[in-house]
């Protein structure tokens, strides 16, 4: 009975699975969501990521196994607390942006003033100055971005879904569109967007979660991401060209000593360590192989670079 | 309230369309027009006048009466070769059909032996070849008839000079020839009266149809309608579900709601659009002088074949990549359809197995649908609405597993 009075997640999603035709995209993906919280899924291309977002955004609405609550509901009874920003820039070209707003905002079941009142107040945040009576179609390409944004917003969700944003963005307009996820995330909005800019993610985001085969690898904050991985440092050489045989004999002895080869190319190495000692024990080992060492640099690992590590 | 908002943003969205996308707008309003005008010149082929070339080689007073005929305007052709002249201009469409009266045409005639036309054309053209010779079969009846006319009152003028030689020497047969003479005196007689259509056509087939002619003016609508509306409607209604989804809209309507308010409002819209469609035919078949019992049994048939259209049309819209698979789809589908619906062909002439699938055909129950509506007012029974709802739960069902295409 008192569980009705509890703050309820505004998302949790549980044991997703889903597959298409025979391939399985998705098993157990689970999630939830707080309140003002930036959550970002990451994972390679056909990792499953866009997938699970179109599941949580009721895109795909049946034929997947496990819950989604939205406020502790029912998704089918919440779905208008969701906004979803959809990857293709989505707007009926041949309708002004007058129209498009009116017209979308009465698909999501609000009057046409109060869109274009919301319109307003949105296209101010995101910097959109444009004349509403020119069709969608005449705007820039980081404009038509914006605008989907703000076509996604128009009902005012609580839980906003984004579905790689920053796509074709220049850094002006990302810094703008982090900058309004800051503002939303200061209005208690919860957002879940995946993306590839991972060093910018890396600044805004409270959580990640990372697929890999259509599961989840990670899920939390960066600094338990580097406790999982065991890299807290980046150890970068420029070597000599050495032999196959050498280089099978360094990967029996990164493996022995728990050491990942992030990357290796011709007279190029970059290492993942956990310790200034356990560089030190990298660095005799390629000496005693006989191996020659150029230029060095040791020191913190950003995020595109631990995501290169759970590959 | 939400609900209704969204209903109506729906219907109001399709409607932007159509006025805003002006292809689409002279599309939805121009394939009815041209299509019901034409349908309208098909089904009075009466109005319409042959041209005939013609090769008289007999140049006489009777062979100039063949060349009266009211509907086929005439044109006679003096060069050598004549008949060669013909088959050219009738390949290179100067002429629609040609005539070649032989030489001895009149004489023949006059010595009561058989006479012979000759008709030429296109045999390529199977359904203008149709209308030639049932054109000329009627124009010919007529001329015909006067002649034998003729030859009857020729006959009976030398029947009643027989008769006047025989009463001279009537009194003088002797009286075991008597008997002989009755005989001959009827046979006289029997000549005397001989009806000019019985020589024509000694045994006369009448038809008696089960309703007025007049129920046949009417019946061009049965057809006209929903041939216009299957192909206009399967064609937009596919492509309007592609556009929904190319730009996103879908995605929109599936992230925000269930999808049913979205369907029911283009349902609706597609049956307004097919009830202007009717208002257009009915318009241009009035405008020619049909006129129909106006009822609400018309609403009906207007809501039968618009949403059963429709939904069908949303089914290949969900099921299509993109417009030119939808329009290919909409075309793959009506044209058999057209052609299986007994519009073009009768239905019984076909083998068995394909008057099976006449009868599942959808195009054929919207024929009779529209048939028992317009003719005789009577309401069908209710299996459109069983359909309906079949072809709602499936195309509702392609929209929750729709997956975009993208």
């Amino acid at each position: 009975m008192f569980d009705f009075f509890k703050s309820k997640k505004p998302v949790e999603a549980e044991k997703i699975r889903f597959s298409y035709s025979e391939k399985e995209v998705l098993r157990d993906i689970s999630l939830s969501l707080k309140k003002g919280e930036i959550v970002c899924v990451v994972g390679k291309s056909g990792s499953g990521k866009s997938t699970f977002l179109k599941i949580l955004a009721g895109i795909i609405s049946i034929g997947y196994e496990g819950k989604i609550k939205i406020f502790g509901k029912p998704k089918f009874f919440e779905k208008s607390k969701v906004g979803f920003v959809p990857q293709e820039i989505s707007f009926i070209p041949d309708l002004s942006i007058e129209d498009n707003i009116k017209l979308i905002g009465l698909s999501y079941g609000i009057s046409e003033k109060k869109s274009l009142e919301r319109a307003e107040e949105l296209f101010k945040f995101l910097k959109i100055e444009e004349n509403l009576k020119k069709k969608p179609t005449e705007l820039s390409g980081g404009q038509k971005v914006r605008l989907n944004i703000v076509l996604s917003m128009l009902h005012d969700p609580s839980i906003i879904i984004l579905d790689e944003p920053f796509v074709g963005l220049d850094f002006e307009n990302r810094r703008l569109l982090w900058h309004f996820l800051e503002k939303l995330r200061k209005k208690e909005k919860s957002i879940v967007l995946t993306s590839h800019l991972l060093n910018e993610v890396q600044e805004h985001a409270d959580k990640l979660v990372i697929l890999r085969n259509g599961k989840v690898f990670f899920n939390g904050n960066i600094k338990k991401l580097k406790e999982k991985l065991k890299i807290n440092f980046i150890y970068e050489i420029r070597i000599s060209k050495i032999s196959s045989e050498k280089y099978e004999k360094l990967k029996k002895f990164c493996i022995y000593k728990d050491i990942k080869i992030m990357d290796f190319y011709e007279n190029y190495a970059m290492f993942g360590v956990q310790s200034e000692k356990e560089k030190e024990i990298l660095l005799n080992y390629l000496k005693n192989i006989d191996i020659n060492i150029g230029e060095k640099s040791f020191r913190e690992p950003n995020l595109d670079e631990i995501f290169l590590s759970t590959e | 309230m939400k609900l209704l908002n969204r209903f109506f943003g729906y219907l109001k969205k399709d409607f932007y369309l159509v006025y805003k996308r002006k292809k689409f707008f002279y599309l939805f309003l121009g394939i009815p027009l041209i299509l019901a005008l034409l349908f309208n010149f098909f089904l009075n082929p009466v109005s319409y006048k042959l041209n005939a070339g013609v090769c008289d080689l007999d140049k006489s007073s009777l062979s100039r009466n063949v060349l009266t005929a009211d509907n086929i305007n005439f044109k006679i052709l003096n060069e050598e070769n004549c008949t060669e002249l013909l088959k050219r201009k009738i390949i290179l469409k100067e002429i629609d059909f040609g005539i070649v009266i032989p030489k001895n045409f009149e004489e023949e005639i006059n010595n009561l032996k058989q006479s012979h036309l000759k008709v030429i054309y296109d045999n390529t053209d199977v359904t203008f070849s149709n209308l030639i010779s049932w054109k000329v079969d009627a124009e010919m009846y007529r001329f015909k008839r006067r002649v034998i006319d003729e030859i009857n009152k020729n006959l009976k003028e030398d029947i009643s000079v027989v008769e006047k030689s025989y009463s001279v020497f009537k009194d003088y047969i002797p009286s075991s020839l008597k008997n002989k003479a009755t005989d001959f005196e009827k046979n006289l007689k029997n000549i005397k009266e001989l009806d000019t259509e019985f020589i024509l056509n000694p045994i006369w087939t009448s038809k008696e149809p089960i309703y007025e002619e007049k129920i046949k003016e009417k019946a061009g609508i049965v057809y006209v309608f929903p041939i216009i509306s299957l192909i206009t409607i399967l064609m937009l209604s596919s492509i309007s579900i592609i556009y929904d989804r190319k730009n996103g809209f879908l995605t929109r309507v599936k992230s925000n709601s269930f999808g049913l308010t979205y369907l029911l409002a283009k349902v609706l819209f597609f049956v307004i659009l097919v009830f202007v469609q009717f208002l257009i035919v009915l318009s241009i078949f009035f405008f020619n002088g049909i006129k129909y019992d106006l009822s609400l049994n018309f609403l009906v048939l207007v809501l039968a074949v618009g949403i059963l259209n429709c939904l069908t049309g949303f089914i290949i819209g969900f099921l299509s990549e993109n417009e030119g698979i939808a329009v290919l789809f909409s075309l793959i589908i009506s044209f058999p359809l057209m052609l299986i619906s007994g519009i073009f062909y009768p239905v019984q002439t076909l083998p068995k197995i394909v008057q099976y699938l006449f009868l599942i055909n959808p195009l054929s129950y919207q024929i009779s649908l529209s048939k028992s509506i317009i003719l005789f007012n009577q309401l069908p029974k209710k299996d459109w609405v069983y359909l309906s709802i079949l072809l709602f739960l499936i195309s509702f069902w392609l929209l929750k597993r729709d997956k975009l295409f993208k």
